[in-house]
């Protein structure tokens, strides 16, 4: 083991705990207490669809904190944008959680909310395509922008 | 951070001017030529255009962040309907948001009777408006919409007061376009078109 995947490990040790039960909470609603709960199956059924390969088990296991590698930040947000419980405050949240800065002020977050309000409107098949190119936008914003945080 | 379009009224204009040379009786181009100069034409605007999609409910949507901007058109469109989605989606990059841009934006295009039923007011304000802006642009007459819609920045005007007089007639248009579907009718009508160009030339050059 290299020196920097110790130092991955060691950070991933120290809050994983942490993420996987905040990722639970938003799994089964709990997250400011809105939305529905999904099941572990089903989530991992969704991550697949969104090109991950999580299995149910890992699902488990990673709420549980019992996961030894690392969950990506790609995977965060494609497990946040999963779940019916996501708002814009929620997914600040479990990012800062796993050490991300979510760059966006009050009407970037307010803006979120709307479109995750949208969003959850769509059928389910609708849901998968813009939730997939929805990803990619997320990943790409850039982690500096010189705005202030709201 | 981003708007909805890179360039929307640039590209609204050029859209509208693309479709209107493709309608003329001597060069009328088909449905399937229209819609694919629509989208090479918003591909070079630095739209991404996806015409594969499997949607259910939607006919297409615009998402924009710095990743980009991008229309994702469903694969069950015909040539006519991709060519409406795409007019409606830079119509609703014309009306967007006029405050700070947004980190990441959307809009939707439902399909006829498969828009949710408790939508949000403004949003229903916005479609309604972006649906005449889309019958401009179709027309290719962008300027049967009111001018403040594709072209904020008026001009210098021949001194202060006619700028005024200028602004106050954009933004009384604007808002009787906004309210009446009656208004909307009267502005897209070519004599009406052609009064306003014209009262805009002479308050709005310079002196």
């Amino acid at each position: 083991m290299t020196d920097r995947d110790e130092v991955q490990v060691a950070r991933w040790s120290a809050i994983k705990s942490r993420v996987g039960a905040s990722l639970r909470e938003l799994r089964q609603g709990e997250c400011h207490g809105a939305g529905a709960a999904r099941s572990q199956a089903r989530l991992a059924g969704e991550l697949e669809e969104l090109g991950y390969h999580v299995t149910q088990s890992m699902v488990s296991r990673y709420e549980q904190g019992l996961l030894d590698a690392p969950l990506t930040l790609e995977r965060i947000v494609g497990w946040a944008l999963c779940c019916e419980a996501l708002s814009s405050q929620a997914f600040k949240e479990v990012l800062a959680l796993a050490g991300y800065y979510l760059p966006w002020n009050g009407a970037d977050l307010t803006a979120f909310d709307d479109l995750l309000r949208s969003y959850r409107r769509l059928s389910l098949a609708d849901q998968v395509v813009v939730r997939g190119r929805l990803l990619w936008h997320i990943l790409g914003i850039a982690p500096w922008s010189g705005k202030s945080d709201g | 951070m981003v708007s909805l379009v890179p360039q929307a009224e640039a590209t609204a204009a050029n859209l509208a001017r693309v479709l209107r040379l493709h309608a003329l009786p001597s060069a009328s181009w088909a449905p399937r030529q229209r819609a694919v100069a629509a989208r090479r034409l918003l591909e070079e605007l630095g739209v991404h255009c996806d015409e594969t999609a499997a949607l259910h409910d939607l006919k297409g949507f615009l998402l924009s962040s710095e990743r980009g901007s991008e229309m994702v058109v469903s694969r069950d469109l015909n040539d006519e309907e991709r060519l409406e989605v795409y007019a409606h989606l830079i119509a609703h990059a014309l009306l967007g948001p006029d405050g700070p841009e947004l980190a990441l934006a959307a809009r939707f295009e439902y399909v006829p009777g498969r828009a949710p039923g408790e939508r949000p007011a403004h949003e229903l304000r916005e479609e309604l408006l972006a649906d005449a802006v889309a019958r401009a642009i179709l027309a290719g007459r962008l300027e049967a919409a009111p001018r403040l819609i594709y072209c904020r920045d008026l001009g210098p005007g021949r001194g202060r007061f006619s700028r005024a007089v200028l602004r106050g007639l954009h933004r009384g248009s604007l808002a009787l376009y906004r309210r009446s579907r009656s208004y909307q009718r009267l502005r897209s009508l070519p004599v009406v078109t052609a009064l306003t160009e014209r009262v805009h030339s002479f308050l709005g050059s310079a002196a």
